[in-house]
């Protein structure tokens, strides 16, 4: 990825735009257009509905970036939160566990898988994308073998209102458990030792290992987070639409990639950015609402969430960061 | 130094598919009639062409997880030519030529030939973008996955395409009986020659191997890694006709989530996934151990869906093997 020393642009150096400046265009363009199409847009209903919509994604997403900025991927969140939404349906519908408790065990059981990838990667040292995608087909198995397949329903009604009914400061719980998720990750990446690990891991592994980095550990740990994260997703899924199914989570780590790297995290790991994230999530959260107020299919958002991919990777060769 | 006689790689993917249809011809009678064995051999042809293509640009550092959509793309397009009229040979050669021509634009995308959007080139032309960076081959793919699927979804309105053998029955005949196994016998041989034996196939091992030496010894990387993608969505092409003609059924969800298994199958036949080590026969073998070890799960009345289960368990082990290889290599002192 590097290039010959010496040769660098200049003009590139003098005008670098931030790496959030690409998604809050495209989010302004996306949200000035469906505004200004659709009035039901900008509704606060359809705003409520957008921000709860999004909150699993903003969850799973964080995780993504804070793997992607080791320089790693992990393509299995998406069916470790299946695997976590049926165990947590099981735990309380059949097993009648207290709702707190399956709750828990959910997000320990994410916590768990992802710890489980980590360990093969940082420790047996295996390719990140070959572990992941095998944590992928395993675990959506895994979710499909609770209650022959179908859906586990019949959750209590009160696990439904904490969630999808209730608000904090006239905003909906969703938004805030997002929001708190998504500024704890930013914290963490920006202020804490485990943060500047994460970067100096995907800037340089060797150099990190040479200046005495716990490396193994770190990348066991991002990887858990990202499991864990994806378990809480799972919660919040389910809490959503009071069932659990083993349909959830399907293409979210596609479409936490996508968010992710259209807010500016370069792909190749070392530079990473939270709040691009976050504007990211908007974007596909606002784009998928459009679409559906347009009265639209689904199969039209996913074909837009494809081209918002490849503006994304494009925005990042724009900016061509010296790393790269 | 003298030259040691090394194990081909394939073997321990030969052995395992010897053992395991060995005992599964042992313990499973239903195994051994013919219409099972040929239910097994159809299901690898399908895996293994998706693989051939698949190994090709792994080997040469490149990822394609977009061959499931790929084949969707094809299968629909030869299905809406049959509908509108067109001779079977016609509809295949389109379909064919889809296949082709979505590989063809997963190379220029990642290879930078196609600039996209215009306002990127744009811009670099104004000074104010620098000097161009490949764009990384698993979010090139990733996002045409997407493009292609749902774009095929839009065109055809979701609809579905039934009844070849009534309106198609020459394109029928290509999915039954051996003919599937005929092709895959035929596209690994090629693929497998290809890759060994033109320079070509060299140049694609060599920048597996290590893309900027090569390129810095006169290679046109850019050309050899384009022309790979453009091969393997032909691969996608072949392996979507013959998914339709042996269903009788194109959709625009056909072939979901077969690149896994085209991966698993190049992974399990030994492909190195950082490319530059590896053999297409080894990818083709891989393809007859998961179609094996699915139609094992099948007999021993296990559902489809847990199928992902030993999956993922193969393809695990089959990293953890490479990886004590290549460990063991580099204690030997080799520079791998």
């Amino acid at each position: 990825m590097s290039a010959a020393p010496g040769v660098r642009d200049k003009t590139a150096q003098r005008f670098q735009m931030p790496a959030e400046a690409g998604v809050a265009i495209v989010l302004a363009a996306v949200l000035i257009y469906f505004s200004v199409r659709l009035p039901d847009f900008r509704s606060e209903a359809n705003l409520r509905l957008l921000v709860k919509q999004a909150a699993e994604l903003a969850i799973i997403s964080t995780g993504m970036t804070l793997v992607i900025a080791t320089g790693g991927i992990d393509i299995s969140v998406g069916s470790v939160m299946a695997f976590c939404a049926m165990t947590l349906g099981w735990l309380t519908v059949e097993k009648h566990i207290p709702l707190a408790l399956a709750c828990l065990g959910a997000i320990a059981l994410g916590g768990l898988c992802g710890g489980l990838n980590g360990v093969l990667i940082s420790r047996a040292k295996l390719p990140p994308i070959i572990v992941t995608l095998a944590m992928f087909a395993a675990a959506s198995a895994a979710a499909s073998m609770f209650n022959n397949g179908h859906s586990i329903s019949g959750l209590p009604t009160e696990f439904n209102e904490a969630f999808d009914r209730r608000n904090i400061l006239h905003l909906p719980v969703l938004f805030w458990i997002a929001a708190v998720t998504l500024g704890v990750g930013a914290i963490v990446l920006k202020f804490t030792t485990f943060g500047r690990e994460l970067l100096a891991l995907g800037g340089n592994r060797t150099a990190a290992h040479l200046s005495g980095m716990p490396t193994v550990r770190t990348e066991t740990l991002v990887y858990l987070a990202s499991g864990a994260l994806a378990g809480l997703a799972a919660v919040v899924n389910v809490a959503k639409q009071a069932t659990a199914t083993q349909g959830t989570g399907q293409f979210m780590e596609l479409t936490a990639i996508t968010a992710v790297v259209l807010g500016g995290t370069v792909i190749t790991g070392g530079k990473a950015t939270l709040l691009g994230t976050a504007l990211g999530v908007f974007t596909i959260g606002a784009i998928q609402s459009g679409v559906r107020l347009f009265g639209q299919e689904d199969q039209l958002a996913w074909f837009l969430v494809g081209a918002a991919l490849l503006i994304a990777v494009e925005a990042q060769k724009w900016r061509a960061p010296k790393s790269l | 130094m003298p030259q040691r006689w090394k194990l081909p790689r394939e073997l321990p993917t030969l052995g395992l598919i010897l053992a395991m249809g060995a005992a599964l011809a042992i313990t499973v009678p239903a195994f051994r009639e013919q219409s099972n064995l040929a239910a097994v051999g159809q299901n690898a042809a399908f895996i293994g062409i998706l693989a051939c293509g698949e190994g090709l640009v792994i080997l040469g550092a490149g990822l394609d997880l977009s061959v499931g959509s790929g084949m969707a793309l094809s299968g629909c397009i030869a299905a809406t030519c049959v509908a509108a009229g067109w001779g079977w040979m016609a509809a295949v050669a389109a379909g064919l030529a889809a296949g082709f021509a979505a590989g063809a634009v997963n190379g220029g995308l990642i290879t930078d030939t196609i600039p996209l959007p215009v306002a990127g080139s744009l811009l670099r032309k104004l000074g104010v973008a620098a000097r161009s960076v490949p764009r990384p081959p698993i979010l090139t793919t990733l996002a045409t996955l997407l493009l292609f699927r749902y774009g095929v979804s839009l065109l055809t309105r979701s609809r579905s395409f039934d009844a070849f053998d009534v309106s198609a029955p020459g394109l029928y005949k290509l999915g039954q009986g051996s003919t599937p196994i005929v092709v895959f016998a035929v596209v690994t041989a090629v693929f497998a020659l290809v890759s060994l034996r033109t320079q070509f196939g060299r140049w694609t091992l060599a920048m597996g191997g290590g893309e900027s030496a090569t390129r810095l010894s006169g290679v046109p990387t850019a050309g050899v890694k384009k022309y790979g993608y453009a091969l393997s969505g032909l691969c996608a092409g072949i392996a979507g006709v013959l998914t339709m003609a042996y269903g009788n059924h194109a959709q625009w969800d056909m072939g979901k989530g077969k690149e896994l298994d085209a991966i698993a199958a190049c992974v399990v036949g030994g492909i190195r996934i950082t490319g530059g080590d590896g053999s297409l026969t080894g990818a083709a073998l891989g393809a007859v151990l998961i179609a094996l070890l699915q139609n094992g799960l099948v007999l021993l009345g296990r559902p489809k869906e847990q199928y992902g289960l030993f999956t993922g368990a193969v393809i695990l082990t089959a990293a953890v093997l490479e990886q004590v290889r290549l460990q063991r290599l580099q204690r030997q002192g080799l520079k791998v």
